[in-house]
């Protein structure tokens, strides 16, 4: 059989399922080879055919998880191009949904990390508590998932003072459920034991090989667009950059649950700072011909939008890259020399969708065997062990 | 180590610069060029990344942005090339991370990237879809 596309259920996150391809020696990996774009929709020429007001619900749609970076990414693209100042209100409400996002995001992966290494009570926990955040999101969007609260010009819905309180109060119980996360996850010998000095990516490979988001900073390397480039209303906001030297799955989790801390830091500031004013400006509807890039950083890392506009109401070429895009290179090369068990938990530290695992080829190169497994197939075989 | 002037400087030297943004350049060069002062900045300067490639084709002619980011200097650098064929030099054997990005536009383009050493051909597109069948490209 040549053909190997996986047909289950796709993960909503990303618009990337990939198929890896390992060359095994026994049960050491010696080679892996990626095949991505199973779930490629076409989006960035349907873009080109739709009006720009049409597409910040086509970007939205990207993806589920990291929508709320999506349309920040694109508004953000056409206001600049545009010259368009957006109201401070609007810019502080962008960067609270964008860390309640954010949150919920890191917590889902979080849980899955630990589902994969066989912790699977912590999986229902990050479940409770992620609840909590999305309860938020549908208290200020109105929609748990899907927000549709950024506009080309501002927000479309205003924070009440009801809705702050509210919010403060869901933080003040997700913090002290965070310091709990995080003396699990620094403190348990299984946890250590499944992700410590595992795949490990070094400073300047993380660089060469183009990771982003916490894949780099878990590497080392000071890059968050947020401070690097600051967007929005982060400029007005302190915070400081969550960096682990280690450069293993488990400096990766530990990148995710530090920036919990200073996620839930940035939403309290920017609650207490909100400023007064309107949350919307009035747009034009056709862009002048104009060459701009923006970049957000997403949950996953750094989301990079490219439009060139030619002076109509739709984009003449919108590039869209998505940060596990840059990421699967290095977790693919960070494979190699791992065994076949620590794949999932490997994969699992770059934040990818689950249909990644959905069917994994085997090669052994000694005697030639060539085979097929499931996840579900991995995670019996080494429990077994 | 090297400052924002001193880039400049070397970027002056092998085309025209604009700034766009603070830490947003565009560089307008020969696309013979590229390997040489992707080569020349990872020695001057230091460690590389690529943000992203985008292909794109206007008036007849092709379009690549290299987008670039600049390590030591946290300074994104976009080089900006031309050509009337579909064939573009590759960065992939100097950055590796290169490779999807390229490969990217290989596939929805058919920009030829050459000396990519694993350009292939089906990488986003579906195994079943016709050969020459590049859905970006426009019909003009």
């Amino acid at each position: 059989m040549s053909l190997l596309i996986p047909i289950g259920p796709q993960h909503p996150a990303l618009p990337e399922p990939e198929r890896f391809i390992f060359k095994v020696d026994g049960e050491v990996i010696v080679d892996v080879d990626v095949k991505i774009g199973f779930c490629h929709r076409g989006v960035e020429k349907l873009m080109t055919k739709k009006t720009y007001v049409q597409n910040i619900y086509l970007s939205e749609r990207i993806c589920g998880i990291c929508n709320v970076a999506h349309t920040t990414c694109y508004v953000q693209l056409v206001e600049k191009a545009l010259d368009l100042e957006v109201p401070e209100r609007a810019q502080f409400i962008r960067v609270i949904l964008n860390e309640l996002a954010r949150i919920h995001s890191h917590l889902l992966i979080i849980g899955i990390t630990g589902e994969e290494i066989g912790f699977e009570t912590i999986f229902m926990y990050m479940w409770r508590d992620r609840e909590i955040v999305m309860r938020m999101i549908e208290d200020i969007t109105g929609n748990r998932v899907i927000s549709a609260l950024n506009t080309i010009g501002g927000v479309r819905r205003d924070i009440s003072e009801e809705q702050k309180e509210r919010i403060k109060k869901g933080i003040s119980i997700l913090r002290e459920r965070f310091k709990k996360y995080q003396e699990v996850f620094t403190e348990d010998s299984t946890v250590r034991r499944r992700l410590c000095e595992r795949g490990i990516i070094s400073k300047s490979d993380a660089i060469s090989y183009g990771a982003v988001g916490p894949v780099i900073r878990g590497s080392g390397v000071k890059y968050d667009v947020r401070i690097c480039y600051p967007y929005q209303a982060y400029d007005r906001i302190p915070f400081d950059m969550v960096i682990y030297e280690e450069g293993d799955s488990l400096a990766r989790v530990l990148v995710r649950i530090g920036e919990l801390f200073t996620s839930a830091d940035i939403i309290e500031y920017a609650l207490d700072h909100l400023p007064k004013g309107d949350i919307r400006v009035p747009a034009p509807r056709k862009v002048p011909e104009n060459d701009v890039i923006s970049l957000v950083e997403a949950p996953r890392g750094e989301l990079f939008y490219h439009l060139i506009s030619n002076g109509t109401d739709r984009p003449y070429r919108l590039k869209v890259k998505t940060p596990t895009f840059s990421n699967i290179y290095p977790i693919a090369r960070a494979m190699i020399g791992e065994t076949i068990p620590e794949i999932p938990a490997i994969l699992v530290s770059m934040d990818p969708c689950f249909s990644c695992m959905d069917r994994l080829k085997f090669i052994d190169i000694r005697k030639g065997k060539v085979w097929i497994w499931s996840d579900r197939d991995i995670r019996r075989h080494y429990k077994r062990r | 180590m090297m400052s924002e002037e001193e880039l400049l400087k070397i970027l002056g030297e092998w085309g025209k610069v604009e700034q766009k943004e603070p830490k947003d350049y565009r560089v307008y060069m020969d696309k013979e060029k590229v390997p040489d002062l992707v080569k020349c900045l990872i020695e001057k300067v230091g460690d590389i990344r690529t943000a992203a490639v985008t292909g794109m084709q206007r008036n007849g002619k092709f379009i690549v942005y290299y987008h670039l980011w600049i390590h030591p200097l946290d300074v994104m650098v976009s080089l900006v090339v031309e050509s009337e064929n579909d064939h573009f030099p590759s960065i992939t054997p100097i950055i590796p991370g290169s490779h999807f990005h390229e490969n990217e536009a290989f596939d929805l383009l058919g920009l030829k990237f050459e000396g990519h050493p694993y350009l292939k051909k089906k990488l986003i597109l579906p195994e079943e879809s016709p050969e020459d069948y590049y859905p970006l490209r426009k019909e003009e």
